[in-house]
């Protein structure tokens, strides 16, 4: 909202380019969804005297010159539609086709401002030229999103073209530098969020341009200013001295294609814009309109700490609209409810505002779920449904967790593994546990005296499957060969009957647990396969890897059923929503992404990490997640708001398991530094009062009550924890390889 | 300079790969770089190597290790680069300049001007083998000469995949026929034999009607009195196994089977003979030539058996085409193996022996015909008994059909150590059809419609012989059937017996139709001397008789009762296991199943019946 009332160009401008897009990656909603271009603030800097009297032509100019770029880029339907929406002619595109080129390009600038104050001009010339830069830039992330694997680096790079004296980028960065650290301290922190990006594109501006000393000597001047957290990506950057280099670079790529997000308040923005002005700083100010995106809201400035917060990610926070738009499109509320969610009767209900559902609620059925029919399932087996009253028995002897009764934790150490264990999984029953090996193999234990066979085969069968239960061949583990690289990620079906591995060469295979060998394997990664698990409900599963691509599968099928594009990096987790409606990766561009598996699209993006995000929970009723990453702090978020609610802090290292306990009420979460933490997650969702202003606005207060929350830490023996999980009698099971 | 402090600070920030290594790397690789290339390179591989290192911290993330191992860099420089070496370079090292550098990898330039120089030559199709080589274009008979010279001269590796030599194939198959003339140098045969090798094993060429040449000179290499061979201190013999071993190959690559269908096969009962004579003879003088024998006789089964596949195949191939009618009858006979109807199986049993005696003496040794694949198999069986490992599938067409035999089977059976059970012809069925007499009346139609299917039957009596005996001794019913398979045998020494068999057999040759006459029997079933002649005896070496040396060796001997020949029907099925040796007179009536080892009869035949294919045993 507050960011588009900087005027009616603007909101004109937004919706053509927005438009465009939607054209050019109809289905697709990558990262760029939303408004390409930024420079709608800038635009009505020019003053608003002169808005509202050549405000039409300025308008009609810009549009033009954005019909004119289409029609070279043979886009004939969205100038089609451009042209509709803005209810132009074909004539008098023609007929102002050459001037309005003209003023894009600057050269004829000053004509049309009537303005005679050098710096508004100068200005809004950088406003016009920013706008057909971005226009040029606009296509390629749409490519990107269309599943391009490398989008055309010259577009992408052209826009660092234009160039001012290198020798006055030091000065322009330490002039603005001096400037922000001498406002008002309720702005500083908002506005040092600009050095990051700013740092950023002017160096590789500089490298661009072939000046390799000046951008070294910039780079080692100002290398302090940033937030640490981004200390990886600027240790990449500085290898980074030689335009060459800008070619194949994938993080630089994204800092591209993608438009780093801000979200400053509307006073700390004027502040910038004005100081800009004041000091002629251009060359700064091109950079923040072509390659910034900035979410201007009205209120209070944030806070360093609500700020840091929400940072950290590759791209910036995400836009507001990213996590609200799309709740209407897709027509179903995130909350969705379990029966098993029913066991919370403390936990006050999540609302949003805007919808009455309270009302009808119902004791089965969720109004703000999704149908359970929303996505098809294979129908239950016998063995199915006797699994799930074996489930719901066990349930029955569960115990009750809580604060004061703290699980019982059973560490499963994998000695001697030289092989290097890199994933472990249990069943859901835990009567197995599987191993995932560097060396490409996959080892399956029962945990449970019955033999691995025994466990498996229906007694009922004919007498092929009793030779399969032979005594003889019977044994406690089985090796399963059949990858050709380290096994990153494995996952149970939850009726026992398969396991699914993903490994280093790209593929996911599924193995039969009856007959201990490869079923299908799955290819369609071209690179390695970093996570994968099963629905909840089995049948499908999602596997993401090293090519950015979420892939979204079904058992029979040997083709993916949904791609989810739009992480700017690796994707190094995969989960499922215990309703199988969305699936959520982290990746390693430090953000999180939720899906509708419907849909394909991409309905909550989440910042926050610090690190590539390596651990991902669903709390047991849905509404919740956990998620970890290698900078050991554990976030907690409201799915339904896009919020971040709790901030865990406590582990020193990589976090590579989370896990709710089968009631909610116990966050456990494993560590590299060799520790199991357990988390009040009750209290930590209990305290949560979610107002209507945070919802909107997306400002978080964060509680610093992690060490409040924080309800256990036990060591292990120099062994780092790879996976938790929670008996169906909430017994913690916890696992990793004992390293000496 | 701004440049070079600033390269200072990079080098304190990174490691540097240094100019001259790169330098060092581009003469290695035959390259002369300029300094300023070389700066740009090293800056380069600089960036590369920081960019992988970049990526494979993540490999160690995802492999949950806090150590960055060799592999994890490895893994991120497959992606990037395509050719990452999977195995180190193997770099050397001179002390005295403190140089490291990679190893060279030999160049055969032999290889390489072969593999470029060749003139491509379309030919016409040349079927003959030329006789001279004058004909050639100036450059291919320089390289005909070159190639020749090596071959007679150092290394016939070139031949194996040089893609240039079709046009030169004839000259050379004509080079190779001249075998004859250097029959006297060991040396020589051995290379040209090679030379044949390469060419087989050349896969550009295209053999064609070079094969029959090609063979005709192995051939002479392995069974014409090499003038080499004159001199005892020429290891003649593994020119010679070569020689076999290259025939087997063409064979196996050339997918001739006539040549053993036609050469071998007809010939085998003559040639058994004089194979079984010296693995009789159990002299100390005797032993190298026996070692031989053996493995002879390994080398016949081998190629007996991969006729029979191969024959079997084909069979199957055609068998849409050409048996139609023969299709479900054929299922219908060949089913009951594993289910109750005992009928058919009788009645095929007394086939065999129908066909042994109705082929008479009279079958032309001359004029082939392609034998009928049971007929084929019941013959081989016969003489290789159990040690025949081929085993066809029981699909009604596979003609063979009902699963031979298998080898381990067949020597726990012929052990005597009861393994009937295993066996699909339970003796209960033979027993009821011993009772009733082969219903030639009930089943005609289907017994004449299909020939191959009652030779395929007649597979099955081998299989009742051992067992009857070996788990319930002598069920008396058995006794009359239970000898379908020691009838033959005995039946060649004593008539009588093939006299008592008539009926059965009579009725049977009714029921079994025309595949009686397709059998070429006659050289089963020529007994006038015993122990005489070869071919005569031919037929009861397959029986695998032994002669009384052999107690040694009873564990592993099923002896049968002596008087089996004269009296078949009970003495046969009721002799116990350990029956005494046989008196030498005996022999020949006496039977006993051993395992690979050959049986033996008792009076050696010390005449070799042809000796144009004895095995040039050095005597």
């Amino acid at each position: 909202m507050a960011a588009v009332q900087s005027g009616q160009i603007d909101a004109e401008e937004e919706k053509e380019i927005k438009s465009e897009t939607s054209n050019d990656a109809p289905r697709n909603n990558s990262s760029n969804d939303g408004r390409p271009l930024s420079a709608s603030p800038g635009t009505p800097s020019s003053g608003g005297s002169v808005k509202s009297s050549s405000g039409t032509t300025e308008e009609q100019q810009t549009l033009l010159a954005v019909l004119q770029f289409l029609k070279k880029n043979n886009l004939s339907e969205s100038v089609e539609i451009l042209r509709r929406e803005a209810g132009l002619s074909e004539e008098s595109e023609d007929q102002k086709g050459s001037e309005s080129l003209g003023t894009g390009t600057g050269s004829g600038a000053g004509t049309k401002e009537p303005t005679p104050g050098d710096a508004s001009s100068l200005l809004s010339r950088v406003s016009n030229a920013s706008s057909a830069a971005a226009a040029v830039a606009a296509p390629a992330p749409s490519k990107v999103g269309a599943g391009d694997d490398r989008p055309d680096v010259n577009v992408v790079l052209s826009a660092y073209s234009q160039q001012g004296d290198p020798a006055l980028y030091d000065v322009y960065y330490s002039g603005l530098k001096k400037f922000i650290e001498s406002v008002l301290d309720c702005h500083r922190a908002e506005l040092s969020q600009v050095f990051y990006p700013l740092f950023v594109h002017m160096y590789l501006e500089l490298v661009y341009n072939n000046h390799e000393s000046e951008s070294k000597a910039f780079f080692e001047k100002f290398n302090g200013d940033q937030e640490c957290y981004y200390g990886d990506d600027l240790r990449i950057l500085s290898g980074l001295t030689k335009r060459e280099h800008m070619r194949g670079n994938e993080t630089l790529l994204d800092f591209r294609t993608s438009k780093f997000v801000l979200r400053i308040s509307r006073d700390s923005y004027q502040l910038l814009k004005r100081h800009l002005q004041e000091r002629q700083n251009n060359q700064i100010w091109n950079i923040i309109q072509e390659h910034l995106y900035i979410d201007i809201f009205d209120g209070m400035p944030r806070s360093k700490s609500q700020i840091d917060a929400m940072s950290g990610s590759l791209a910036g926070e995400a836009k507001r609209e990213a996590n609200k738009a799309k709740e209407p499109e897709i027509e179903v509320p995130l909350d969705d409810e379990d029966e098993e969610a029913e066991n919370e009767e403390g936990k006050p209900k999540k609302k949003k505002p805007k919808k009455d559902s309270m009302g009808s609620k119902s004791k089965k059925q969720d109004p703000n779920a999704p149908q359970q029919n929303r996505i098809p399932l294979p129908e239950l087996k016998d063995s199915d449904k006797l699994d799930k009253i074996m489930n719901l028995k066990e349930a029955t002897k569960r115990v009750r967790l809580g604060r004061d009764n703290l699980p019982s934790i059973c560490f499963y150490s994998f000695l001697n593994a030289y092989q290097g264990l890199t994933a472990v999984d249990f069943t859901d029953d835990s009567s197995l546990i599987a191993g995932g090996y560097a060396d490409s193999t996959v080892r399956v234990w029962s945990v449970t005296p019955k033999k691995l066979h025994l466990s498996l085969i229906d007694k009922e069968s004919d007498d092929v499957l009793e030779r399969i239960m032979d005594e003889k061949t019977a044994s406690e583990s089985k090796i399963l060969h059949g990858h050709s690289g380290p096994v990153y990620g494995i996952s149970f079906s939850p009726d026992r009957n398969y396991l699914l591995s993903c490994s280093e060469d790209g593929t996911v295979r599924l193995w039969s647990l009856h007959t201990f060998t490869c079923l299908v394997g799955y290819k369609g990664h071209n690179y390695p396969v970093w996570d994968t698990q099963f629905s909840p409900y089995g049948y499908y599963f999602i596997s993401g890897g090293h090519d950015r691509v979420a892939r979204l599968w079904a058992t029979d099928h040997y083709q993916p059923l949904r791609m989810f594009a739009g992480h700017l990096a690796d994707i190094t987790c995969t989960r499922f929503h215990p309703n199988s409606n969305y699936i959520v990766t982290g990746s390693s561009d430090r953000t999180i992404r939720l899906w509708d598996v419907l849909t394909g699209n991409c309905v909550r993006i989440l910042t926050g990490h610090k690190g590539p995000i390596h651990a991902l929970a669903f709390s047991p009723n849905g509404k919740f997640m956990a998620s970890g990453a290698t900078d050991g702090r554990v976030l907690l978020w409201d799915i339904g708001h896009g919020i971040m609610i709790g901030d865990l802090k406590g582990h020193t290292d990589t976090i590579y398991s989370l896990k709710f306990s089968r009631d909610g009420e116990i966050l456990a979460s494993g560590s590299m530094d060799n520790t199991v933490r357990l988390w009040d997650a009750f209290k930590a969702f209990d305290d949560l009062e979610t107002d209507d202003f945070t919802a909107t606005t997306g400002h978080i207060h964060l509680p610093e009550n992690s060490q409040e929350l924080l309800l256990g830490t036990y060591m292990t023996k120099s062994t780092p924890v790879i996976h938790l999980h929670f008996t169906r009698r909430n017994l913690l099971l916890a696992a990793g390889a004992y390293n000496p | 300079m701004a440049a070079a402090a600033a390269a200072d600070r990079e080098e304190r920030r990174f490691a540097e790969v240094p100019r001259e290594s790169v330098k060092l790397v581009a003469e290695s690789a035959g390259v002369e770089l300029g300094d300023d290339v070389a700066a740009l390179l090293a800056e380069d591989v600089c960036y590369r190597l920081r960019e992988a290192t970049q990526s494979s911290s993540q490999f160690m993330r995802h492999a949950k290790r806090r150590k960055l191992t060799v592999e994890d860099f490895n893994r991120a420089l497959r992606p990037s680069v395509a050719t990452a070496p999977r195995t180190s370079l193997p770099f050397r090292s001179i002390k005295e300049g403190e140089l490291f550098f990679v190893e060279d990898r030999d160049v055969n330039l032999v290889e390489l001007a072969l593999a470029t120089n060749i003139p491509k030559v379309v030919l016409r199709p040349m079927v003959r083998v030329p006789s001279a080589v004058q004909t050639l274009s100036d450059d291919l008979l320089k390289y005909y000469q070159q190639i020749t010279r090596a071959i007679l001269g150092e290394d016939p590796h070139l031949m194996k995949s040089n893609s240039k030599m079709a046009a030169l194939l004839p000259y050379f198959v004509y080079v190779i026929s001249g075998v004859k003339s250097v029959s006297h140098d060991l040396e020589q045969l051995n290379r040209l034999l090679h030379m044949v090798k390469s060419l087989i094993q050349n896969p550009y060429l295209y053999l064609g009607s070079y094969v029959r040449s090609l063979v005709s000179s192995v051939m002479y290499c392995i069974l014409e009195p090499l003038a080499a061979s004159i001199n005892p201190l020429n290891d003649h013999w593994t020119l010679r196994d070569y020689a076999a071993l290259l025939l087997s190959h063409i064979f196996w690559f050339c997918r001739t089977r006539c040549a053993v269908e036609r050469v071998l096969y007809p010939h085998l009962p003559a040639y058994w003979a004089n194979l079984q004579a010296v693995l009789d003879d159990y002299s100390v003088s005797n032993a190298q030539v026996k070692a031989d024998g053996h493995k002879v006789y390994g080398a016949i089964l081998v190629a007996v058996e991969r006729l029979l596949q191969m024959k079997a195949l084909s069979l199957s191939q055609t068998s849409e085409t050409g048996q139609q009618d023969a299709g479900h009858p054929g299922h219908r006979v060949s089913s009951p193996g594993l289910s109750p109807p005992p009928e058919p199986l009788s009645e095929a049993a007394l086939g065999i022996a129908s066909h042994l005696q109705a082929g008479g003496a009279g079958c032309p040794w001359e004029g082939w015909r392609p034998v009928p694949l049971p007929a084929m198999y019941g013959e081989l069986y016969s003489f290789f008994g159990d040690s025949l490992a081929v085993r066809f599938s029981t699909g009604p067409e596979a003609a063979g059909g009902a699963a031979a035999v298998g080898g381990t089977e067949g020597r726990a059976r012929a052990a005597g150590v009861g393994g009937a059970s295993s066996l699909p012809y339970a003796p209960p069925q033979l027993g009821v059809a011993a009772k009733e007499p082969p219903p030639g009346p009930a089943h005609p139609d289907t017994a004449r419609k299909m020939p191959q299917l009652t030779a395929n039957l007649s597979l099955s009596p081998p299989r009742q012989d051992g067992s009857p005996r070996a788990s319930e001794p002598a069920p008396p019913s058995l006794a009359a059937t239970g000898l379908s398979r020691p009838l033959p045998r005995s039946s060649s020494s004593s008539s009588s017996l093939q006299r008592s068999r008539a009926p059965w057999s009579r009725a049977s040759e009714r029921a079994a139709g025309p595949s009686r006459d397709v059998f070429p029997k006659a050289r089963f079933t020529a007994p006038p001397a015993v122990g005489g002649s070869a071919p005569a005896f031919a037929f009861l070496i397959g029986g695998r008789q032994m002669g009384r040396r052999c107690q040694g060796r009873r564990p592993f001997l099923t002896a049968f009762a002596p008087g089996a020949p004269t009296a078949p029907s009970s003495s046969s099925a009721t002799a116990a296991p350990p029956a005494p040796p046989p008196l030498p007179s005996l022999a020949p009536r006496t039977y006993a199943h051993k395992l690979p080892v050959i049986g033996r009869v008792s009076k050696p035949v010390r005449r070799w019946a042809c000796s144009h294919y004895s095995l040039h045993l050095p005597l």
